[in-house]
């Protein structure tokens, strides 16, 4: 079984939890488990540690991005 | 008696005149050929040295003239020296001038390039401030403005464009 | 960064963040799974390149270097004990670079670019630390002399700028004195130095350091240090990123030396490093690529042709030895891969020859087209003098009459060999040396008692600094002996002999 943890800002609701593991369903065709992470710093988005890989869709992470590209 | 008496005179003569004439010779013999001598040699002496301050006077004018001759040559030499060093020097000035000048605009052209890299440094410095005090402000602001529509609408477009 | 002046900073950053799109950033990690002695296994982590940088939780750094299905091996960069098992490491997609360019002159800094002098290091151009060695077209033949200031190398083991000559010898026999004299002499020339310092002492480094500000060569040199309490990976790193800053230079055209001291505590840190990573143990413990680990360096120094700028590399690697043996693992490796060795005796050092240098079994394979024609022209037969010396001075030992000629002989070998001796951070410019190999040459030494030489030499020396300047400012400009500058020093030679033997 693959574990996923799903890192969210605290104000995120139960709803949009579950849509992201119905997401994550869909992608992966094994049975998943997930596990939720607040993080008071999380501006939006989510972070998703998918076992030696993190795929960060996180507002936090753009901005670093948009940082790097500006300063390029 | 008379004539006894005339012929004794007549003998004091001749003996007187004999005696003259030994005194003479012995005298002649003992002092005047030496001391004749004595001059001779004297005369010789001072011929020998009178010659040879005649030589060295000659000798002397001839060192001179020599020493002139060197003397005019140093000066020569000196001179041409001089204008030698003077060449050098006025050579070794033009070249210390134009290695100068060459340090110079090297050094110019260093600080040049140094004052172009502390103005590049400087805009990105002052880019990189602006940068971060942008992405900042943009952090505080989606911080308070984020809702949970939005955060549903980055999940969707997230599984969408994932899903193709 | 605005592309031209004209463009406003405002402008050029509205324009980068129209141009930027939204993407979500994805990357693979492994995690710690053994750690000690500065080496770590990370689970998972696959795809990842050899040498790669790593970066830990909480910013520390390390290179891959053991490459697995499962995972990596990886040597950590800094002393940390904060990295523990379980810790996330995620790959960087870069290799270990060093800063270059002339940013680095004066400053002392360690093996991955970070200055330890106490100042900030801005550069703008960075390389790997590991990068190929020059093509064999892009090279031309060493004919370059590099002055080292000590006599009995300019004139009998010359080096050429682009040659590697190893210096061997056992410890405190002058090896780093050679390497840092050399340095010395460069004051006043084009070439920049740099002193890589592998596992020494940082006493030892302080005091090097010193030695260089106070004679000015801080100016054009840099040093790199990774002392002897540093990682074995530190210490490792040091002499390719010590070649990468010099590959900066070379790159501008410029002529570089560069001193590794010393290379035997290279190659031990590279045999803990592999120990630890479970590599399987050659000879003497190091492992199977030790060979390798050297030659890739030193291929590294050369001496580019003009189209390829024109620059070039010279390599002092500095090798300890155990008892005078030269023929163990990793000297007999370096000799192979060198140009030459310069080998020190610990016998001569101790009985006052120094620098201690074995004429007999140092060479210089680049030979006489690496002299300047001044010093070939003063310099022709002295090895075989000083060869022939050797073997008559056995047989005067035995308390045997001499001829006349062999009596002569023995004298001229017993002055040469004291002329040689030099004394510490005192190396010769190229117009002392062709003084006083001209004056021995020409026999006017030959006056002189032997133990009395050095002494002489150091008159001479002075008498000929005010008398002959303008030969002094042509030879030293040209590297070339005139026969009108030869007549003038050899009269200025024998003026200071006849008045020295009337002093007497």
């Amino acid at each position: 079984m693959r574990k996923i943890k799903i890192t969210l800002s605290p104000s995120c609701s139960d709803e949009l939890f579950q849509k992201i593991c119905n997401g994550f369903k869909r992608q992966y065709p094994e049975e998943l488990s997930f596990i939720r992470a607040n993080d008071t710093q999380m501006i939006g988005g989510f972070i998703a540690d998918v076992e030696g890989e993190i795929i960060d869709v996180s507002l936090n992470a753009q901005l670093a991005r948009m940082k790097d590209h500006l300063k390029k | 008696m008379e004539g006894f008496v005339l012929s004794q005179a007549a003998t004091d003569l001749i003996i007187n005149i004999l005696n003259i004439i030994l005194l003479f010779l012995i005298v002649r013999a003992l002092v005047y050929k030496p001391v004749r001598k004595f001059l001779d040699q004297r005369a010789a002496r001072v011929e020998s040295i009178k010659s040879e301050a005649e030589k060295a006077l000659q000798k002397a004018k001839d060192q001179e003239e020599k020493y002139q001759k060197l003397s005019e040559e140093n000066t020569e030499r000196c001179n041409q020296l001089l204008r030698e060093a003077d060449k050098t020097a006025s050579k070794k000035a033009e070249e210390i001038i134009a290695e100068a000048k060459k340090q110079g605009d090297d050094y110019l052209k260093e600080q040049r390039e140094k004052i172009a890299h502390e103005h590049e440094d400087m805009l990105t410095s002052m880019q990189d401030e602006i940068v971060d005090m942008a992405v900042g402000i943009s952090e505080q602001i989606l911080k308070r403005e984020v809702s949970e529509s939005d955060n549903e609408k980055i999940v969707r477009e997230y599984f969408a464009a994932k899903n193709g | 960064m605005p592309h031209n002046s004209e463009e406003s900073i405002g402008s050029y950053l509205k324009k980068q963040i129209l141009s930027f799109e939204v993407e979500p950033v994805s990357y693979s990690y492994g995690q710690v799974s053994k750690t000690g002695d500065g080496v770590v296994r990370v689970a998972g982590l696959s795809g990842r390149k050899y040498g790669e940088l790593l970066e830990f939780e909480d910013g520390i750094f390390g290179m891959a270097l053991d490459l697995e299905e499962d995972g990596v091996g990886a040597v950590l960069l800094d002393i940390s004990d904060s990295v523990g098992v379980g810790d996330k490491v995620c790959g960087t997609d870069r290799v270990v670079e060093v800063p270059v360019g002339d940013a680095l002159l004066g400053r002392v800094v360690d093996p991955i670019g970070r200055p330890l002098d106490g100042r900030p290091l801005s550069a703008r151009k960075f390389l790997p630390v590991e990068r190929p060695a020059p093509a064999i077209t892009d090279r031309r033949p060493v004919d370059k002399p590099l002055q080292t200031g000590i006599l009995a190398i300019d004139s009998m083991i010359p080096i050429g700028c682009g040659q590697r000559e190893l210096i061997i010898g056992d410890r405190q026999t002058g090896k780093t004195t050679i390497a840092v004299d050399t340095i010395l002499q460069q004051k006043n020339t084009d070439v920049y130095c740099i002193y890589c310092a592998i596992g020494q002492k940082v006493s030892s480094i302080i005091g090097i350091i010193e030695s260089l500000k106070q004679n000015g060569a801080m100016d054009y040199t840099t040093v790199v240090a990774a002392t002897a309490s540093d990682s074995p990976a530190i210490q490792y790193l040091a002499p390719y990123a010590a070649c990468a800053m010099a590959e900066g230079f070379m790159a501008e055209g410029r002529d570089v030396l560069v001193v590794y001291d010393d290379l035997s505590k290279h190659a031990v840190a590279y045999r803990t490093m592999s120990l630890l990573l479970h590599r399987p143990p050659g000879r003497e413990a190091f492992p199977g690529d030790v060979f390798y680990l050297h030659s890739r360096l030193l291929e590294r120094s050369a001496c580019m042709s003009k189209e390829h700028g024109g620059g070039s590399i010279t390599a002092l690697p500095i090798i300890e030895t155990m008892g005078g043996n030269i023929s163990s693992f990793i000297p007999t490796n370096v000799i192979s891969i060198t140009d030459g060795q310069i080998f020190l005796e610990d016998d001569l050092f101790h009985s006052g020859i120094r620098p201690a240098v074995n004429t007999g079994l140092s060479v210089s394979r680049v030979g006489r087209a690496a002299q300047s024609p001044a010093m070939k022209k003063v310099s022709g037969s002295l090895r075989i003098e000083l060869s022939q010396y050797r073997e008559m001075a056995v047989f005067s030992r035995f308390g045997s009459d001499v001829d006349e000629a062999t009596a002569k002989m023995l004298h001229r070998g017993e002055c040469l060999t004291n002329l040689f001796k030099q004394g510490k951070g005192s190396p010769y410019s190229l117009f002392e040396e062709v003084v006083l190999l001209c004056a021995y040459k020409h026999g006017h030494l030959d006056a002189f008692e032997a133990q009395d030489i050095s002494h002489v030499a150091e008159n001479l020396l002075s008498f000929v600094h005010q008398n002959c300047t303008t030969a002094e400012t042509r030879i030293l400009s040209s590297g070339k002996l005139s026969e009108d500058d030869e007549k003038q020093l050899i009269e200025s030679i024998r003026s200071f002999v006849e008045e020295a033997c009337q002093d007497e």
